[in-house]
């Protein structure tokens, strides 16, 4: 059966452990920090390269890479954005490691700001976050009266700011480049790319910005942990340990630290407990909401970026949400349409009609109004989302609504089969 | 507007972004809880000075973000989550039951000013679902009884 592997876990899963400045020095904490303070930055970005280490907020890119692609000599100055935004339905890992560790993520992420020349990084952590931002807060009062930030931390020389900035509500805004008009003080509206961030991000300058956990994995891989360390925890390209956000039906919901070579049955069935109720799976959205849906028969696979791409669904964010056997999938379509019809920011118009569109549909379904033709029209909507927006907003909108239609048929069906 | 240490943490923002627009949504949640949970075109105006944004410019954040209200909420801003974890889980019969026993919707505030509700989309708490967030606390695994029990503690 399948267990937990602590790395980004082993303190928040030992009961002694004490989340301050001083407790996680005692458990080895800010030595990466040191060590990294002595290579140069782009031999720090070189090993985050080796290590393979794949953006953690849902996209997977290479973390190394997208490090790579900051320029040098610019005459700006260059930013490093922590995307703690976390709000993709069914993700709750972020969250986890900001409440209850928030010193293993600074180190990350002061790790990072090194590795790109950011002397003054912030923090897009979403508003509702109250309790995580508290805790984020003392962290870096902490930092700065160590000495840890500021002019010169460890005797680097190298002088670090960081601000936590607090959203305020608005899912789109963990998209990076619309986190970063929000970050400028507008509403966040993502941006046309090119340019990217890395050549123009934050007021226009160098910037990268980095999921949570991505950060978070930087202590373990420059430490004690190391490339190949890191790398074996997963096949070839899916390196590292990842939390898992695990979520409905079944016995025990939690976040969960695995390996990425861990099979879907045995998240579901062996840490997860099983259906509850003893009731049988029905299905499972694999990757947050955005994420194709999949169907009990397609579950025997390993839980990792590739598997998952090679059954036409993603991985995301990691996110989990399993459902039973009584789960009305119209209802939850529905609920799900709903979500990106409240969140599109209104940008672009196969987006901003189509979502509410898509979602106007199925409730016509849920109100004894569904039909063969409106269910063929609330496939088409979702086709003309895709690929057609400047964000993958519209993609997250169209997924959903396009696999559920493919896979669950017959439950569309029912709602108008005895007009 | 801001008293004198609420100013000071707007100071202190203002003094940590390299353009002061880049502060506007976290002095903007200053002045709402200044104003006790809600934002109104003085405030705006106020946060606009501050900022050295245009009124209009403001406006158009503010009725962007979900968290900015135009209108008092009350003393306890009850926020339940009914998105998708939490509504496979019980989300949506927390909120209809809170609202029947509150006597009011989600957008409004119970008659004695007590209580708002809010439904909200998904608030990061999904492995620990059905969830809300009580002005700034989570609320976790929220049943009926659960609910009651806070209710109860809240009217007193």
């Amino acid at each position: 059966m399948a267990e937990e592997t602590l790395v980004l876990f082993k303190n928040i899963r030992n009961p002694k452990y004490s989340k301050s400045l001083e407790g996680y020095k005692k458990a080895g904490g800010y030595q990466t920090l040191k060590k990294v303070f002595g290579m140069k930055p782009n031999e720090v970005v070189q090993t985050v390269k080796d290590s393979g280490v794949r953006g953690r907020g849902g996209a997977g890119f290479p973390t190394g890479l997208k490090w790579s692609f900051m320029p040098n000599g610019t005459g700006k100055p260059s930013y490093l954005i922590a995307n703690a935004d976390e709000s993709e339905p069914g993700t709750c890992k972020d969250r986890e490691l900001m409440l209850k560790d928030p010193h293993l993520f600074l180190e990350g992420m002061l790790i990072g700001c090194y590795a790109v020349g950011c002397h003054h990084g912030y923090i897009y952590i979403r508003g509702e976050f109250f309790p995580a931002i508290k805790s984020l807060n003392t962290a870096v009062e902490e930092l700065y009266a160590d000495g840890l930030l500021g002019p010169d931390p460890l005797g680097s020389g190298f002088h670090l700011d960081l601000t936590i900035h607090s959203g305020a509500g608005a899912y789109i805004c963990g998209e990076e480049s619309a986190l970063l008009d929000s970050l400028e003080g507008k509403r966040g509206q993502p941006r046309v790319k090119p340019p990217f961030p890395a050549i123009s991000g934050f007021n226009g300058c160098p910037t990268s910005v980095n999921n949570v956990e991505t950060l978070a994995c930087m202590p373990f891989i420059l430490g004690d942990g190391g490339v190949e360390a890191f790398k074996s925890f997963g096949p070839e390209n899916n390196s590292g340990t990842h939390l898992v956000s695990l979520s409905g039906h079944v016995n025990k919901p939690g976040v969960y630290e695995l390996r990425m070579d861990v099979n879907m049955k045995d998240i579901i069935y062996g840490i997860g407990g099983g259906i509850r109720n003893g009731k049988k799976l029905k299905g499972v959205i694999p990757g947050g909401s955005s994420s194709s849906v999949m169907t009990a028969d397609e579950v025997d696979v390993l839980y990792n970026f590739d598997e998952l791409a090679n059954i036409d669904t993603m991985l995301g964010s990691a996110a989990m949400m399993v459902f039973d056997e009584d789960t009305d999938v119209v209802q939850l379509l529905h609920r799900i349409t709903r979500f990106y019809a409240h969140e599109s920011c209104g940008q672009c118009t196969p987006c901003r009609e189509g979502t509410h569109w898509s979602r106007n549909i199925l409730r016509d379904f849920l109100n004894g109004n569904g039909s063969d033709e409106k269910l063929r029209r609330l496939d088409r909507v979702g086709g003309n989302m895709l690929g057609t927006t400047l964000c993958a907003l519209g993609d997250a909108a169209a997924l959903p609504i396009q696999s559920f239609v493919k896979k669950f048929p017959d439950d569309f069906r029912k709602y108008y089969a005895n007009k | 507007m801001f008293s004198k240490e609420i100013q000071n943490q707007v100071n202190n923002l203002l003094s940590r972004y390299p353009i002061k627009q880049n502060a506007l949504i976290p002095i903007l949640l200053l002045a709402q809880k200044e104003n006790n949970g809600w934002i109104t075109e003085e405030w705006m105006q106020h946060v606009a000075d501050c900022c050295e944004v245009p009124l209009t410019h403001v406006e158009g954040v503010v009725t962007f973000y979900t968290m900015f209200r135009l209108k008092p909420p009350g003393k306890y801003h009850l926020q339940v989550c009914t998105c998708v974890p939490c509504c496979l889980v019980g989300g949506t019969e927390i909120l209809e039951y809170t609202e029947k026993k509150l006597n009011t919707h989600a957008g409004y505030t119970s008659a004695d000013g007590l209580f708002s509700i809010e439904e909200m989309e998904c608030i990061g708490a999904c492995s620990y679902a059905p969830a809300m967030i009580v002005n700034e606390d989570y609320h976790e695994q929220v049943t009926p009884e659960k609910m009651d029990k806070l209710i109860d503690k809240l009217s007193k």
